[in-house]
């Protein structure tokens, strides 16, 4: 099976979102047998971020953001990215070498099972906590007609 | 980009780079004197003195224009990836030119500054074949240097350069200060003739 851009650019999102201990804890098994080759190594930036105004309007910039690149490649020949907000280092390679493993069909199924399935029902449960949190104390607000001129 | 032809660049590039950098520094303010540039491996036909050389001088504002050996997928893939430079397709719009000696067949065009601006000029990076300090190399075409950081003279033995490089060497045909400067690499080693130096073949 060939995985598409859209896999792909859920399971990066996935690693880069994970709480860096619960990945390097999920991940340990899989990666040991494997060799890495770094061809960038684990480096700190700023990138800029752009936004529309309610998604719609003209691009602004919103402001820096850091960042931690990494790209290394795997002892089965696929080449991993990584880009994580932060300055973790060791999320960032571990992340890049998820991301190199995940491309090869075997390695991939039982990866997304074992480390991005968990962390995305991780993920999706915090959310849903924090929905709740807020959504019990949501005020609506509304105006009443003054009658002034 | 094809991934799998991606391969490291320097090791700590903010170390690598700044000691290249230097290197590249004491070559270029003493021309005819040789160093080692082993920063980076070598990368298909670029030998490790030139991808180190490209790689600390350029980012994503300087162009590059690459001969036709060296224009191949691998090195330009690899340069765009850890350099971020544009390559361009006609030598006259480029900032850096790498290539093999011979390659360039003429260097009409080539950008060589203004005269309020002689930094805008092109920067060669000539791929050898042979590269060596001194004179004892009969079966190479030596060169005398003299000029500013030269005390007295200084000789570099060399394989041909190309006829065109060479006739530019000898007649350096444009107004002091516009002018190409020259970087040799030849393997691991750097030497440079800045566009200061007088050049005589022996």
């Amino acid at each position: 099976m060939k995985t598409t851009t859209e896999q792909r650019q859920h399971w990066m999102s996935v690693l880069a979102k994970a709480p860096p201990e619960t990945l390097l804890g999920l991940s340990e098994d899989a990666i040991k047998d494997i060799h890495f080759d770094i061809i960038r190594a684990p480096e700190v930036g700023l990138t800029q971020v752009r936004a529309r105004m309610g998604n719609r309007g003209e691009r602004f910039n919103l402001g820096d953001m850091t960042l931690t690149r990494c790209v290394v490649r795997s002892s089965l020949n696929t080449v991993g990215h990584s880009y994580i907000a932060g300055r973790d280092k060791t999320h960032a390679l571990r992340a890049a070498q998820l991301d190199a493993l995940l491309q090869d069909p075997q390695m991939g199924e039982v990866l997304m099972e074992r480390v991005v399935q968990p962390i995305e029902s991780m993920l999706a449960d915090a959310r849903a906590s924090k929905q709740r949190e807020t959504d019990a104390t949501r005020v609506d607000f509304f105006t009443l007609v003054r009658g002034e001129d | 980009m094809t991934d799998s032809q991606l391969q490291k660049g320097f090791e700590q590039p903010v170390r690598d780079a700044q000691q290249a950098f230097r290197q590249i520094l004491k070559v270029m303010s003493e021309p005819g004197v040789m160093r080692t540039l082993d920063h980076a491996g070598a990368l298909a036909e670029l030998s490790p003195a030139a991808l180190t050389t490209l790689l600390s001088l350029m980012d994503q504002t300087t162009s590059l224009w690459l001969s036709p050996s060296l224009n191949t997928d691998p090195i330009r893939t690899n340069l765009s990836f850890h350099a971020g430079a544009p390559c361009v397709n006609d030598p006259t719009d480029a900032d850096f030119v790498m290539a093999r000696a011979g390659e360039l067949c003429s260097l009409e065009g080539l950008k060589i500054g203004e005269p309020e601006y002689p930094d805008r000029s092109c920067t060669l990076v000539i791929q050898l074949d042979q590269l060596e300090a001194g004179d004892d190399q009969p079966d190479l075409l030596t060169l005398k240097l003299s000029g500013p950081g030269i005390p007295g003279q200084r000789m570099l033995s060399l394989s041909h350069p190309g006829e065109a490089l060479l006739a530019y060497l000898l007649e350096r045909p444009d107004p002091f200060p516009q002018g190409l400067d020259l970087i040799l690499v030849n393997g691991t080693r750097v030497a440079a003739i800045p566009r200061t130096t007088h050049v005589e073949v022996i």
